[in-house]
């Protein structure tokens, strides 16, 4: 049994051509896309995602996860600063995002609490809600 | 030239820069880094000079008044600040981690009178990410292997910066005589002499230095 799955990688080594993913990176291409992961969702991942990864991913995973949370936490000398903020240059201040789910309550900046619906549609700052967008709570709206 | 330089950069480092122009080097190193196909010197003092200035502008914005127009104009120049500093150290954490082992042997073996490449808090991190991926790889994949291929050569693995590659640059200054091309049995030595103000494209490697000077910077 070996044997055959052994003989199937060697043919898709021989189909592969170039430019598609040579079978013996695959550990480091996972690793790379593991990366990723940890710059879109943040610290925690989705149960689904967890789902497809082997135990040592997962270690790897939160061990990354704490270097770079250690780095963040290190630059400068007060606070540090959360690079995975910002990853897009900044247009303007506020935009108008649409809720795609039901979130619950958000505290803005200044203290004020508005209740993030389903379809209901906002004007937020920018540094504020970007975290949302890119966990797909919230979209963007382009007029 | 290079006495000049020298008297140029160690000025640099007493003189009081404003915060505009402190702004300015930061977004120079930026783009600089951005296009550079190897990690640049740190500038690990800019990048905490801007952070303090933010910090500052924010107490500031916190004693205006409600409302005030001034306040929205400071804000988005805040976020932009921020957006370049966070873009920055990106950029770099990015090649880090891309050519780990490369960028700790050449830290490693760098002379104590030049200028570090990394930051103490990057060279924590690149040597912390270094043990991470070969923890995780002998565990996953290596200790299965036959004893005689338990370990990475690193001369075959490691992966390096494409040097070669081709850049945008702009000049600062004028700067003779770079050799670009060695000579070859059918072709001369290729020399050129780069006048202020021009723009080339050009491969990076012969340029490296002059990059990390400023003489030229690239676009």
């Amino acid at each position: 049994m070996f044997a055959e799955k052994a003989l199937e990688l060697i043919r898709e080594l021989k189909r592969s051509v170039d430019g598609t993913m040579p079978p013996y990176n695959i550990p480091y291409n996972r690793l790379e896309n593991i990366k990723k992961m940890r710059w879109e969702f943040g610290s925690v991942l989705p149960a689904d995602i967890k789902y497809n990864l082997c135990e040592q991913e997962i270690q790897w995973f939160n061990k990354y996860n704490k270097l770079l949370a250690n780095y963040m936490r290190s630059i400068g000398d007060g606070g540090g600063l959360d690079l995975t903020q910002d990853i897009k240059p900044p247009k303007t201040l506020f935009i108008e995002v649409r809720c795609l789910v039901d979130h619950g309550e958000f505290e803005t900046q200044d203290g004020n609490i508005l209740v993030l619906k389903k379809n209901s549609q906002h004007f937020l700052l920018r540094s504020e809600c970007e975290h949302l967008i890119r966990q797909g709570i919230l979209e963007h709206c382009v007029h | 030239m290079s006495s000049e330089l020298d008297e140029m950069t160690e000025d640099g480092d007493e003189e009081v820069m404003t915060a505009g122009e402190v702004l300015e080097k930061l977004e120079e190193a930026w783009l600089n880094e951005k296009f550079s196909p190897e990690i640049l010197e740190s500038k690990s003092d800019l990048v905490e000079c801007m952070l303090e200035q933010i910090t500052a502008m924010e107490e500031n914005i916190q004693r205006a008044k409600k409302g005030d127009f001034k306040v929205s104009i400071h804000r988005m120049e805040i976020d932009r600040i921020r957006y370049v500093l966070s873009s920055y150290l990106r950029i770099r954490l990015k090649k880090i981690e891309n050519f780990t082992a490369h960028i700790l042997h050449q830290e490693c073996n760098r002379k104590d009178e030049d200028s570090p490449l990394l930051s103490p808090e990057e060279f924590k991190f690149a040597k912390e990410y270094q043990n991470s991926i070969e923890g995780h790889f002998s565990t996953l994949a290596l200790r299965h292997m036959p004893a005689n291929s338990q370990t990475l050569d690193p001369k075959l693995t490691v992966i390096k910066s494409n040097l070669d590659s081709y850049v945008f640059l702009q000049v600062n200054e004028e700067t003779q005589g770079i050799l670009i091309e060695e000579e070859t049995l059918e072709t001369g030595e290729e020399i050129v002499d780069l006048e202020k103000n021009d723009q080339h494209i050009m491969r990076y490697r012969p340029l490296a230095p002059h990059v990390n000077s400023g003489a030229v910077s690239l676009i």
